[in-house]
């Protein structure tokens, strides 16, 4: 019993839901094409951080990429498995590096999930109890791009972020005046200084002639 | 014989008419028809040709005409209320209210409920590509081993060296849109200050 490994330790535990069963993603080409097709979803979401698919792909993928996030965290580039998945699943080579480099410190310390997935607009007409052929954004979480959900907060013409950075600047304009005035008097004690060292050193060559 | 003649001349002058409009129509000289003759006029080779018809008797009148496909028993007023209005809970022929539109907090567009605004993803979509393609075309083939950093106009100068080394800078030319606010819990491209003063006190 002592021997035995905790089951729950083997695999890492996901913070996304995930379906008790995979979905087939239909294709001509069977099994092989399922895979072909979440291999490009993963490989895409890497590389572009934010991607907009089909929301049975997408979901389907967005597990593999959480696991291989959550793996590479664990076990670290050395591990052989580890490093062996993401080069299945990762097709530009690169993007290996920018897992374990770039995604791993990224996400070491966060407890949510390492990648959002959220509904992309679908036409008003679409009938209420329709369900249409949904397309959903992914994104890896701490993107460069613009929030997807603004809140107003955040608008930079807010007129409280527009009285903040006004207090910022006048405070860094008065801190720069500060600096200016020290830099000034401190050359102008050195150039007194230098002036009196300059006239000591004239007398000394003009001693011995 | 020379009523006859007449005639001829008359047809021969037609004719010549006739040509000649048709060339200036066609070298576009004038406007086809001429406007002093708008007049109705309907071809007589457009009328289909009246068919002879045959008298049928009343079995062949049965068996070939549009009595084939004829209802031959009563729909029950059930049924055709069906077929009319369709059934609530599966197929609801109806035009009804939506229920689940809601108004976008920020743009004020009406979007479903369960998705994101059009209006506003339209806007970051647009950007975020504008972006990725500028990431993509500076990383290139090279391994990542960088945090990428977006920069927009007037922020390069904030920007320590430190931070120049540790992230991937992208610098775009564009100012940055007022919808896409810096980050204000991410860290800073300034360094931290360890000055201890506070500046606001009167603020208002
Ligand atoms: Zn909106």
């Amino acid at each position: 019993m002592a021997n035995q490994a905790e089951v729950t330790k083997l695999v890492s535990r996901l913070k996304i839901p995930i379906l008790a069963k995979h979905r087939r993603l239909r294709n001509p080409e069977g099994p092989q094409g399922r895979v072909k097709k979440i291999r490009a979803i993963v490989t895409a979401l890497f590389k572009y951080e934010r991607i907009e698919v089909y929301h049975y792909d997408g979901d389907e993928a967005r597990g593999y990429a959480e696991r291989l996030i959550s793996d590479a965290i664990r076990h670290g580039d050395t591990h052989k498995e580890t490093m062996e998945m993401a080069d299945y699943w990762i097709e530009e080579k690169n993007l290996v590096h920018k897992l374990f480099k770039v995604l791993v410190p990224r996400f070491q310390n966060t407890s949510s999930s390492y990648t959002r997935m959220l509904n992309a607009p679908i036409p008003h007409a679409t009938p209420e109890d329709s369900h249409p052929h949904f397309r959903s954004v992914i994104e890896l979480r701490g993107n460069p791009f613009p929030p997807l959900i603004q809140s107003a907060v955040d608008n930079r013409l807010l007129i409280q972020n527009v009285l903040l950075e006004e207090a910022k600047k006048e405070y860094r304009a008065a801190k720069y005046a500060e600096i200016a005035q020290d830099l000034e008097s401190r050359a102008n004690e050195k150039s007194d200084a230098s002036s009196e060292t300059r006239e000591d050193t004239a007398e000394d060559e003009s001693q011995p002639k | 014989m020379l009523p006859k003649a007449h005639l001829v001349f008359s047809k021969l002058k037609i004719n010549l008419l006739k040509i000649e409009n048709t060339l200036a129509c066609t070298l576009g000289f004038q406007q086809h028809p001429p406007l002093d003759f708008n007049i109705a006029q309907v071809q007589n080779k457009s009328f289909p040709e009246p068919k002879t018809l045959t008298k049928l008797s009343l079995k062949e009148l049965f068996d070939t005409s549009i009595l084939w496909a004829a209802p031959k028993g009563r729909k029950t007023l059930e049924k055709r209320q069906m077929n009319r209005y369709g059934f609530k809970d599966q197929v609801w022929k109806m035009l009804m209210p939506r229920t689940d539109l809601t108004v976008c907090n920020t743009c004020g567009y009406t979007h479903h409920k369960k998705t994101l605004c059009g209006n506003c993803y339209a806007k970051v979509k647009e950007e975020t590509t504008k972006l990725q393609d500028k990431i993509v075309a500076a990383l290139g083939l090279n391994p990542v081993d960088k945090e990428v950093v977006v920069l927009y106009k007037g922020e390069k100068e904030n920007a320590s060296d430190e931070f120049y080394k540790t992230h991937k800078v992208i610098e775009v030319e564009a100012e940055r849109p007022p919808w896409f606010s810096k980050n204000l819990l991410q860290k800073t491209t300034q360094k931290p200050s360890d000055s201890t003063d506070v500046k606001p006190t009167e603020l208002g």
